[in-house]
């Protein structure tokens, strides 16, 4: 089963799903970069899944721009969310509170 | 180009719609002026609730009361509430509008009031039929934008289409605004790098930081639960879909409530509250309050998006709904003017939706219903605020 989803800038390492897309199933990436890999878990409509490994600290890049940074190793073809994502701006509200 | 043959007004720029406003200047004459407002569909009731006057509200009434859709206000007060409703009606005159006000305990309470109420509205209604019609193009229209209930579409779908849809209308000379500094958390450099000139650059930095600033006070992140069941994780992500709304043109200064914006071109409105002794709490406590604030910086009419869906319509100006999820858009496209889940399903382009988008606007703007204003939504918010004027603007 093949299942869509986009790439909105070349500089990004995640897509955003244009359908539910299931664990096993192969996504095909549109966009700037075409692309195909496999769904490592289930990605809700909407939702975004890295198109190549992301390590811990390291930004996640949509719009071109860095919108948060993965709290844990991320693989390719993974959920990428707020369980293991958290935002620049919240975490420098919480190092100017302490 | 469309023909647009609206409403000429004593003073101001012409309207697209021709109403009459009852507008209540605390809680306690909400009822009675419903009630008045209710003989007639042209008649839209607003007002603020507060019994304490506020200059912010003030201001905002008055620019409501003489905005370019709105031909003839009667004013609704209790007899006793804070707000000034004589200098209210003395900025209305102003203007070149008809005014009255309506006292409900010098008139004797509800019935005779209502009574009374509809009788002034009724005159003024054929007053408006009286008005002369102004030509007017698309680089006549002022056009606000917001965005609520959003989730990932937004992002790529609804609100790039609207940016489009704003680059065409700049381009053609018109004016367009775009609210939601506090949705530029993040932002500030991005933001500032389309500034018309050093100075709006400035402006948007200023604005920018404010509105994190105020975040942090008030521990307001616009970032909902429904957000995040839509796919949006982080206030960035968010911030950047929401800024595509305003295309790609440069900003040609911020504005702030109830501030008409001096010159053509793409602006920023900032609604964020001033530092001040008195913390109201929320900036945008709904989308409503955020509807309205564009139309009190004299939005003819506004183009709203969302993703998870919204019903909403307001006072005094239409509004457009840009749908950008096709599921959404199946379930409630009888709430929806564009369904922009097309750029999702792939059936349609960014640009193409863009164009769609810019035609309704003249067609509205021409006469056309949007689906909020046949569904009779009329959805307004005015809360307590402290901000001041914008020195540049």
């Amino acid at each position: 089963m093949e299942s869509r989803a986009l790439l909105i800038d070349p500089g990004d390492n995640v897509a955003v799903a244009l359908e539910d897309i299931s664990a096993g199933a192969t996504v095909k990436v549109s966009g700037p970069r075409p692309s195909a890999l496999t769904a490592r878990e289930m990605i809700p409509f909407a939702h975004k899944m890295a198109t190549r490994r992301i390590g811990r600290g390291e930004a996640i890049t949509k719009f071109g721009v860095p919108i948060g940074f993965a709290t844990e190793d991320i693989s390719e073809g993974e959920w990428v969310h707020y369980h293991n994502v958290k935002s620049y701006f919240v975490a420098r509200r919480e190092e100017q509170s302490r | 180009m469309t023909r647009i043959l609206g409403y000429a007004r004593p003073s101001g720029p012409p309207g697209i719609r021709n109403l009459v406003v009852a507008m209540h200047t605390v809680e306690c004459s909400s009822y009675v002026s419903q009630q008045i407002a209710a003989v007639d569909p042209r008649v839209h009731s607003l007002g603020f609730p507060g019994c304490y006057s506020n200059a912010y509200a003030a201001r905002l009434m008055a620019a409501l009361a003489t905005h370019a859709n709105v031909g003839a206000v009667l004013l609704v007060s209790l007899g006793c509430e804070g707000t000034d409703a004589s200098a209210l009606a003395d900025s209305i005159r102003q203007s070149g509008r008809p005014v009255e006000i309506l006292r409900i305990q010098e008139t004797g309470g509800t019935e005779p009031s209502i009574r009374k109420g509809r009788e002034l509205v009724g005159k003024m209604l054929g007053e408006l039929e009286r008005t002369p019609r102004a030509e007017m193009t698309v680089a006549d229209l002022i056009v606000g934008t917001e965005c609520g209930g959003s989730d990932a579409t937004s992002g790529i779908a609804a609100n790039p289409a609207v940016g489009r849809a704003f680059d065409l209308l700049v381009d053609a000379g018109g004016t367009a605004i775009i609210e939601e500094t506090l949705e530029m958390a993040g932002l500030g450099e991005i933001a500032a790098a389309r500034g018309i000139h050093p100075e709006v650059s400035r402006e948007l930095w200023r604005a920018i930081e404010k509105a994190e600033r105020f975040s942090l006070q008030v521990d307001q992140f616009s970032i909902a639960p429904g957000n995040h069941m839509g796919g949006l994780t982080t206030i960035e992500e968010k911030s950047m879909g929401a800024f595509a709304k305003c295309g790609t043109r440069p900003i040609s200064g911020v504005i702030k409530v109830a501030q008409r914006p001096p010159a053509k071109g793409l602006y920023v409105l900032d609604s964020v509250p001033d530092p001040s002794p008195f913390l109201f709490g929320y900036s945008n406590p709904n989308d409503s309050e955020g509807i309205l604030d564009l139309i009190s910086c004299g939005a003819h009419l506004v183009a709203f998006t969302t993703g998870r869906g919204s019903v909403i319509g307001s006072v005094i100006s239409p509004v457009l709904k840009v749908c950008g999820n096709p599921k959404t858009y199946a379930r409630m496209s009888g709430d929806m003017d564009v369904n922009a889940g097309r750029i999702i399903t792939g059936e349609a382009s960014v640009e193409e939706v863009g164009e769609e988008i810019f035609q309704l606007i003249q067609e509205v703007a021409a006469g056309r219903e949007t689906a909020a204003e046949r569904l009779g939504h009329r959805e307004y918010c005015i809360p307590y605020k402290s901000q001041d004027l914008c020195v540049n603007a």
